[in-house]
């Protein structure tokens, strides 16, 4: 066998192996080893494992991701968004779907402090889907909703998948972060005016919301409001104003974090416990398959693969459209199985020489490839997001009405693909300003 | 073996909350470093050396283990799922082989390269003398908890006869 | 026909890799009538920057750059000489000199064999200087400011002259510079355009704070090299002589094009004032004293007799490159031949 030849024969063992329910970062780690085996000798792989975690886990870029998932993750372990949610419904509420709409402008307010899209769909689904269930909403709008609009928590910074796409492709990450803040707007607003029409045209969608307030349940509303905004100011704030790297920005987010819950009385020991744990738990999570990814990475790179895919996509045409399309394919197939954090590092191997060979511009195409893998985590089978969902509500909305919900949203995010695709300003105009 | 198993999860127990404490840690660290950067316009030398070389590895490394333990390693189940339930532990065995594999080759060469490093005194490019080779040790200790955790797992899923 | 891997993990824009890997693979296919051919790979693909020695040991790749600086305690000759690098300034005699005192020094040539690598020449970069958002030309514009400094000599001087030292990724220059939490960089001015530094560093010091070329360009793996016959290794020699020249030159206009950049956008370069190139001065010379200390304290017998031959070599380079026009490649890399590797054996070298 070639070199070329092991390296395609590795690229479907992987897929094999993630396929029977080898974890992932297993998977890519153990076939890259084996391949690179085939290839040279065992001394060769030996020399990989030597040479590789220990080098690219002790990184100053990378130790954002804990600290924005720290940052996340105590906010809803201390109901953070609470105070937000009750008041953006307060005012909400009258217009059509109201309920849902609230959600979505919830969940964009909580991406905005979180690193992760599960974290922020987890956080809203306990608070949001109830409150729409026992208004009457219909159940996939209300499920969908939340489902859809937990993906805004990678496209509007801080994220996880930015910091990682960014370390990896060498792109600075507060760019990344900057680009991606205009394009989570835009799935924002496009949702909300879906659900409006959708509610407008079949009013029964959304139930019957009595919402009469008194001037004292306003005020009261309105005095826990200040968290969450307060929380983002620091670190988006930081971040554009360029006063914070990423990583410092994180680090300070999660301080005033837990500042604000000591303020809000709300840091009980279980809270912080919680916080605490998931992030560490998600942070080795992540890791783990980096490891595997980054093995992977040397096994293809030395086996010619992401080369002679480049050449081979490249070969059809050049134009920056036929590569987007094959991309956007690529990642809706294997997005339909794989979660997000997982794809994004299996595939960035073989696609950042592409778009280097293709000369895309890597910040745009970054933003394009997190909003492929958030359309992944809503599509059926495998809908991370729709998993959680559906396990956080105890199984009371079941898996194929939360599909049937999602549906809307998922035609919604190709519309939002298609003008990020069309009109690259949208994405590179706030990093332009910056730099 | 009940006490067997019990051993294995205290010690990822323990070097998670280990790495729990290296991450909030780290947080004050870069907080305390930034404060002092805009308040006082002086610097904690070695932030970046701490945060890259101890802090990162530490959290990392060292709560591979309870990953396994709480079997949150991501894994794609649609597939899995659909098979009978001797097929679904066939399955699961394999993948925990396959784990001891890995996971036994890079505890093996992790623990390699931190006694060499160690003997070496191994040192890191700074603008000072910054020894690294401490962190070196953070890698086989996470590995051997995964490796337990594994072998736990396994051990757990033969006896009820199930995949976990 | 003998395939082997070649990395450098420098970005194919920098000259250590544009010049001295991917020109360099044609270069040797080209020598060797398509024998020898090396496949190349840049960037961190296969290898972050402080694996590559450790890359070439476990004959992951065959050949590739390893800056000692990432690996202190491995090379402590390497190392110690490098201290020198605060005490030179031009990258021309630096990068014979080098390539010549790191392949016939004894005690340089057992920490390579010691290595389990073959050193087949030397990079050079060209003198770091000053580039900061504010005017940096005397002592007193120097007190108080941030100054991003790569290695320990540099940063023990910058302390000395009222400034303090930072350590940041070179990846979080440009930020630091914009943001200022960093008020100077020191580095190539090539990055006044190559890192759009110019945009954030309008103020260039032309004050030389040393460079950099400790470890190999070219280090190959001790077993691979054995496998070569003297007719492959001497197709290597010629290429390292060659490429070790386009080195240089690359650099150097890459150098004056960020600085004219700079220039044309509007920014300032300046000559240092006499008491920061007097404080500088003075500093220098206590550079081999500590150069000496360092490699006493790494164990090596007469650590005087080291830092005498390297700076004995590269009096005798600066000596034969006055007579040279300094673009002229093929003159340069005549004098390596003639001066470096005519005089090594490619039958014996490296071998045991
Ligand atoms: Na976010
Ligand atoms: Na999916």
């Amino acid at each position: 066998m070639s070199n070329l030849e092991i390296g395609i024969a590795g690229v479907f063992a992987a897929l094999i192996l993630i396929a029977i329910r080898v974890p992932i970062g297993l998977a890519l780690g153990l076939v890259s080893i084996a391949g690179i085996g085939f290839m040279f000798n065992m001394n060769v792989a030996w020399g990989m494992i030597s040479a590789t975690p220990f080098d690219y886990v002790g990184s100053w870029e990378l130790s954002a991701a804990p600290m924005f998932l720290l940052m996340g993750f105590l906010c809803s372990s201390t109901d953070m968004t609470r105070g937000l949610f009750l008041a953006l419904r307060l005012y909400l509420a009258k217009l059509p779907g109201g309920l849902a709409i609230t959600s979505v402008g919830a969940c964009a307010f909580f991406a905005a402090a979180s690193g992760s899209s599960v974290a922020t769909a987890s956080a809203m689904s306990r608070m949001a889907v109830p409150e729409m269930l026992d208004n009457g909403y219909d159940r996939g709008l209300a499920t969908g909703t939340i489902a859809a609009s937990g993906t805004l928590g990678s496209l509007i910074p801080p994220s996880v998948l930015l910091i990682l796409y960014g370390v990896y492709a060498q792109v600075s990450v507060g760019q990344l972060f900057m680009a991606g803040f205009i394009p989570g707007i835009l799935s924002a607003l496009i949702y909300m005016a879906m659900i409006m029409i959708r509610v407008k045209l079949k009013p029964s969608l959304a139930g019957t919301v009595q919402v009469n307030p008194t001037e004292e349940e306003r005020r009261e509303a309105f005095r826990d409001v200040w968290p969450l905004p307060t929380l983002i100011l620091v670190v988006l704030g930081g971040i554009f104003t360029g006063v914070f790297s990423p990583t410092e920005a994180g680090a300070l987010g999660a301080f005033a974090a837990l500042i604000i819950a000591i303020v809000r009385r709300k840091l009980t020991r279980a809270a912080l416990f919680e916080a605490v744990s998931q992030a560490i738990i998600s942070t080795a999570s992540i890791f783990i398959i980096l490891i595997g990814s980054l093995f992977f990475t040397r096994f293809l790179a030395l086996s010619g693969f992401p080369r002679a895919f480049a050449d081979a996509i490249l070969s059809v045409s050049t134009e920056t459209w036929w590569i987007l399309l094959a991309v956007s394919v690529i990642f809706l197939v294997l997005g339909m199985l794989i979660d997000s954090i997982g794809l994004l590092l299996l595939t960035l191997p073989i696609l950042v020489p592409l778009v280097n060979e293709a000369g895309i511009n890597p910040v745009w195409f970054g933003i394009i490839v997190i909003k492929l893998l958030e359309v992944g985590l809503i599509t059926p089978p495998i809908g991370l997001n729709v998993y959680m969902i559906n396990g956080a509500l105890n199984n009371r909305v079941t898996l194929p009405e939360i599909f049937r919900g999602i549906s809307w949203f998922l035609a919604m995010d190709l519309l939002t693909l298609i003008i990020l695709i069309l009109f690259p300003i949208l994405t590179l105009w706030l990093p332009s300003l910056a730099y | 073996m009940q006490f067997l198993l019990n051993a294995i999860r205290w010690l990822n127990i323990g070097t998670a909350t280990a790495a729990c404490i290296v991450m909030v840690l780290m947080m004050f660290h870069i907080t305390l470093d930034v404060g002092v950067r805009y308040f006082l316009n002086g610097q904690i030398v070695g932030t970046l050396e701490w945060v890259s070389f101890y802090y990162m590895v530490a959290l990392v490394f060292l709560a591979f283990g309870f990953v396994e333990h709480r079997n949150e390693n991501i894994r794609v189940d649609l597939f899995a799922q659909k098979m009978p339930k001797p097929v679904q532990l066939g399955l699961y065995i394999f993948a925990c082989v396959l784990g001891l594999i890995f996971f036994g080759m890079l505890f093996w060469q992790s623990l390699q390269d931190a006694i060499s490093a160690t003997q070496r005194g191994e040192e890191a490019m700074s603008n000072f003398r910054f020894l690294i080779w401490p962190a070196r040790w953070a890698l086989p200790v996470g590995f051997i908890g995964v490796l337990f955790a594994v072998l736990a797992n396994l051990l757990k899923a033969i006896s009820r006869r199930e995949a976990l | 026909e003998t395939n082997f891997i070649a990395n450098s993990f420098y970005d194919g824009a920098v000259p250590m890799s544009g010049e001295g890997y991917i020109r360099w693979a044609e270069l040797v296919e080209e020598l060797s009538d398509g024998e020898l051919v090396p496949e190349v790979f840049t960037g961190t693909v296969l290898l972050a920057p402080r694996a590559s020695m450790q890359g070439i040991q476990d004959n992951v790749v065959q050949v590739a750059h390893h800056a000692a600086v990432y690996t202190p305690s491995d090379l402590p000759v390497s190392n110690a000489v490098q201290d020198l690098g605060f005490a030179y300034s031009d990258p021309l005699t630096a990068i014979f000199a080098v390539a010549e005192f790191s392949m016939t020094n004894e005690a340089q040539l057992q920490e390579w064999k010691d290595s389990k690598l073959v050193y087949l020449g030397a990079y050079a970069t060209p003198a770091y200087v000053l580039m900061c958002s504010s005017p940096v030309r005397n002592l007193e514009e120097m007190a108080g400011k941030r100054i991003r400094t790569a290695g320990s000599a540099v940063s023990v001087w910058v302390e000395d002259a009222g400034g303090i030292p930072v350590n940041v990724p070179s990846s979080e220059m440009y930020t630091g510079l914009e943001r200022g939490t960093l008020d100077c960089a020191t580095n190539a001015a090539s990055d006044l355009l190559d890192r759009s530094l110019l945009e954030v560093a309008e103020h260039t010091t032309l004050l030389s704070t040393g460079m950099y070329w400790s470890g190999p360009q070219w280090g190959y793996n001790i077993d691979f090299w054995a496998t070569l016959t003297p007719e492959d290794r001497a197709v290597l020699m010629e290429a390292s002589a060659r490429s070790m020249a386009r080195i240089v030159i690359a650099y150097n206009a890459k150098v004056d094009a960020g600085l004219a950049a700079s220039i044309a956008a509007g920014g300032n370069v300046y000559e240092p004032e006499q008491d920061l190139v007097d404080h500088v001065t003075t500093f220098r010379a206590k550079a081999a004293e500590g150069a000496i200390e360092k490699a006493e304290s790494a164990g090596v017998a007469d650590p005087e007799a080291l830092i005498g031959d390297f700076q004995d070599t590269m009096q005798k380079w600066a000596d034969l490159l006055a007579e040279i026009e300094p673009t002229d490649e093929d003159a340069l890399t005549a004098l390596a031949m003639e001066e470096i590797y005519s005089k090594i054996d490619p039958a014996t070298y490296g071998v045991e």
